[in-house]
């Protein structure tokens, strides 16, 4: 073990059932803690958006950028940022906390904490080494998802530059900087960054229960349901707009006792959104149904017996924890391209189609679906344990060290 | 098609008859009168019992011949015409001593009487009508559930889309199942044109139309816009093309009924005609808003005679027609006429129109050119499928339009010869022909 004290930063506590950026965080700190004497995680977070599930160490912002953090879930990662700069109470706190742990390493994850962050490490009378954990590339994930939002084209140009003014910042400082895949790399390098390492996303190995997989045999079957595909994923914008731009609420390509399953607030979001004078959407229930948020176990129960596991994703940057999830699961999957960005080596697993055009993807679902089931032989499920959160972080862990 | 194999047609729709045939009823009736006669194959019919979510067997000949009983029976004047009769010449027997002894207030207070008691029993009789029609099938203990098998053909003319779970019990059994199922769509019409329709529609006929797009095997179309619309649909919905074939249904109503003159109209009167359910898609508004430019432009119209029962979406249009008084007398609504008068109405009028906003078919251009009366219909939708380029068309959106097309039919030489043209080139369709299609798409 390694004799370094490390500090991570991020806008969203990690306990509890978690989404891909929590996760992600999740794992590195897990990581660290087994290479590292000690390893400490602190949630810079709006109380809004996760009102239980937080530790005592982790730091609700408070006042007026707080309070619009209420009504903005899709920039109140920015306003975090924002809240940290412009409140002297909590810039204090983050001051003491630093003085008083004395990190050797302080790790950025995705870029907003530092917007405040940055002032803060300023006044410290030791210099930490800087780690940028980078996620995506977030300025241009940000303009992507608000312009999708339809966001007012001003703030959102604002907001966008003050995004990349700081990523650039936090680039040409950090000592070191962990990005999801090469491309993400190659972008923050443009920005400034000395050198990357690649840290692609991976996925925790599943024990699925066997109890939660005649939960699931028991809830489709009482719903007349013989097949299942299951897109799983939080309400984060380019997951519904992958959902809408690849599968739509169209579900006449499928037959009677097949369903695409959503998992997550994806669902929910898709589901809260149908618009009672569509005709796709007031008849999408007889094929399309949410299960809405669901614990750990149950989604690896669900995983477990899904007959197909999509991955529509169209935009944003990252590698996709989804991906490594499911082509770890050894189920079929149907994916487009963009969703195995960083994975390209798995390419060749037969449980995985490609197909990157909406009628291609709803046909291959299909396809995917109706398919006898494919057992991957064991050198391929020796090369999917490649997607393990601990070999895929390995490389970040041990560059930290040597910091 | 096997010879052991059977087609079941759905008559849940003519367990609702009350004695006056619907439009989709009309469509059962007719091929369930062909398909029981049919020696090639063998014909079942299936009713549904949504207490019991089950249907069961119908004896095809004990429905034909339910409505035969009535239907055959001698048809003179409409009921109250003879009604009328009858009290006339039961007062014109009684002695002149007598009736000079009646006081008007008396008579009026007999008259009075009279109808209310005709009222009266007309309810009863229809409340009785319902009972045994609707009650009495679905409480009998000898119900046998309808076992359909791979080789057999299910068939379905009517209202599905007013059974939900019909529609969904149909598709479970077929994909359990898998006998050919063949369906007739009227239209799609609350879907693609959902603001024609109150609120309450939309969702179940959406649900009908999904369903009957991923479970039949064959649809059949009553018109190349219809086809179209399910076509589209498809399209959005991401459905595989579906088989669709269309089959015009026939035109002829009952030939067999008198025409009587309905009182609210004088022998004499030139009056244009259109006849069909006052609801907003039959766009009435037009016939308002033309009459009010005609008055404008300081243009003499006849008087138009609407009959029709009162639907929906429509009671500001008529409140506004029958207050405004440019209009009040010579646009004049009808509800509840009877056929005898419908038939003379049909008969007598200068010429008929149909401007409405979307159709599936459009059977009152057929019958007003049955009757060899020219109609001057909208170009919405299925309309000009019926008589194409026999007949002048409006936009459904255009008075000026449909006010030139108006006038030129009141001239007598222009509507004489049209009238000429459409008894040499219109050619009824026949029921036979209808069921001739249908039978053909049985038998793949």
């Amino acid at each position: 073990m390694i004799k370094k004290k490390i500090i991570q930063f991020s806008t969203y506590p990690i306990v509890g059932t978690q989404t891909g950026g929590p996760l992600r965080v999740r794992a590195i700190n897990s990581l660290y803690n087994q290479y590292f004497t000690d390893a400490k995680h602190v949630a810079i977070f709006s109380k809004y958006h996760h009102p239980i599930d937080y530790l005592p160490t982790d730091i609700a912002v408070s006042g007026e950028l707080a309070e619009m953090t209420r009504t903005a879930p899709n920039t109140s990662d920015y306003l975090i940022g924002e809240a940290i700069a412009s409140d002297p109470d909590l810039h204090k706190k983050l001051l003491d906390l630093l003085l008083e742990y004395r990190p050797d390493v302080v790790e950025v994850e995705q870029v907003f904490p530092y917007i405040g962050l940055k002032t803060v490490l300023e006044e410290l009378p030791f210099k930490p080494k800087l780690v940028y954990s980078s996620h995506n590339v977030e300025y241009s994930m940000k303009n992507d998802i608000l312009l999708s939002l339809g966001h007012d084209k001003q703030e959102r140009e604002r907001m966008v530059a003050a995004l990349r003014q700081t990523e650039t910042e936090l680039c040409q400082r950090a000592d070191l900087v962990a990005v999801c895949t090469k491309a993400d790399g190659e972008s923050l390098k443009k920005l400034g960054a000395k050198r990357y390492i690649l840290a692609r996303n991976g996925v925790s190995e599943p024990h699925p229960a066997e109890a939660d997989k005649q939960y699931w045999h028991a809830y489709f079957a009482k719903r007349a349901i013989e097949k299942i595909a299951v897109f799983m994923g939080a309400a984060h914008p380019p997951n519904m707009i992958g959902f809408h731009e690849m599968i739509s609420t169209g579900m006449g390509f499928l037959p009677a006792g097949y369903a695409i399953v959503l998992a997550g607030g994806v669902g929910v979001n898709i589901m809260e959104n149908l618009r009672p004078d569509s005709m796709a959407d007031v008849t999408c229930h007889r094929r399309l149904l949410s299960v809405g948020w669901i614990s750990d176990e149950r989604r690896d129960g669900l995983i477990a017996i899904a007959d197909t596991i999509l991955l529509p994703i169209v935009e944003g940057g990252g590698s996709n924890l989804k991906t490594a999830q499911a082509l770890f699961s050894g189920r079929p999957v149907v994916a487009t391209s963009k969703a195995l960005r960083s994975f390209e080596e798995y390419q060749g697993l037969p449980t995985l189609r490609i197909a990157d055009k909406p009628d291609d993807f709803r046909t291959t679902i299909r396809t995917a679906m109706s398919a006898p089931a494919i057992a991957l032989t064991e050198q391929q499920v020796r090369f999917t344990r490649a997607l393990l959160w601990d070999n895929c972080l390995h490389e970040m862990a041990e560059a930290v060290a040597q910091l | 098609m096997n010879s052991l194999s059977t087609v079941w047609l759905d008559v849940t729709d003519m367990e609702q008859w009350g004695g006056h045939m619907t439009g989709v009823q009309r469509v059962i009736y007719e091929n369930m009168c062909r398909l029981q006669a049919d020696p090639t194959i063998t014909a079942k019919g299936f009713s549904y019992d949504s207490y019991r979510n089950e249907v069961f067997c119908v004896e095809l000949e004990s429905v034909i011949a339910r409505i035969s009983e009535v239907t055959s029976a001698p048809i003179g004047p409409d009921r109250t015409v003879r009604l009328k009769h009858l009290v006339r010449s039961v007062y014109f027997k009684t002695p002149a001593a007598v009736r000079n002894r009646i006081t008007p207030r008396q008579k009026q207070f007999a008259i009075k009487s009279a109808k209310k008691a005709l009222l009266t029993a007309r309810h009863g009789l229809h409340t009785v009508r319902t009972l045994r029609a609707r009650v009495a099938p679905n409480t009998s203990a000898e119900r046998i559930p309808a076992i359909f098998t791979t080789d057999d053909t299910v068939l379905v003319l009517g209202k599905i889309w007013d059974q939900p779970a019909l529609v969904n019990l149909l598709a479970a059994r077929k994909r359990i199942i898998g006998f050919r199922y063949v369906q007739l769509v009227h239209d799609a019409i609350p879907v693609v044109q959902p603001q024609l329709f109150g609120p309450g529609l939309f969702e179940p006929y959406a649900q009908y139309l999904f369903e009957t797009l991923g479970s039949v095997d064959i649809v059949l179309c009553n018109s190349k816009s219809t086809e179209r619309d399910m076509h589209k649909l498809a399209r959005e919905l991401h459905f595989p093309k579906p088989h669709t074939h269309v089959v015009e249904l026939g035109d002829s109503g009952r030939q067999d009924i008198p025409a009587v003159r309905p009182s609210f109209v004088r022998e004499d009167e030139a009056f244009l005609l259109t006849v069909s359910t006052i609801e907003a898609r039959k766009n009435h508004q037009l016939l308002y808003q033309t009459w009010k430019l005609a008055r404008e432009q300081g243009i003499t119209l006849p008087r138009m005679i609407v009959v029709g029962s009162p639907g929906w979406l429509t009671e500001n249009m008529v409140y506004t027609a029958q207050h405004d008084p440019e209009t009040r007398d010579v646009i004049t609504f009808h509800h509840g006429v009877p056929d005898t008068h419908v038939k003379w109405l049909y008969e007598h009028c200068l010429f008929t129109v149909y401007p409405s906003i979307y159709e599936g078919w459009g059977i009152p251009i057929a019958e007003s050119l049955s009757g060899g009366k020219v109609c001057i219909p909208s170009n919405a939708a299925s309309l000009p499928e019926i008589a194409g380029d026999l007949l002048d068309y409006t936009s459904p959106f255009d008075p000026v339009q449909f006010l030139g097309l108006v006038r030129k039919y009141l001239d007598p030489t222009r509507r004489a010869s049209k009238e000429r043209e459409i008894a040499k080139r219109f050619k009824p369709r026949s029921w036979d022909d209808t069921y001739a299609e249908v039978r053909r798409h049985l038998n793949k």
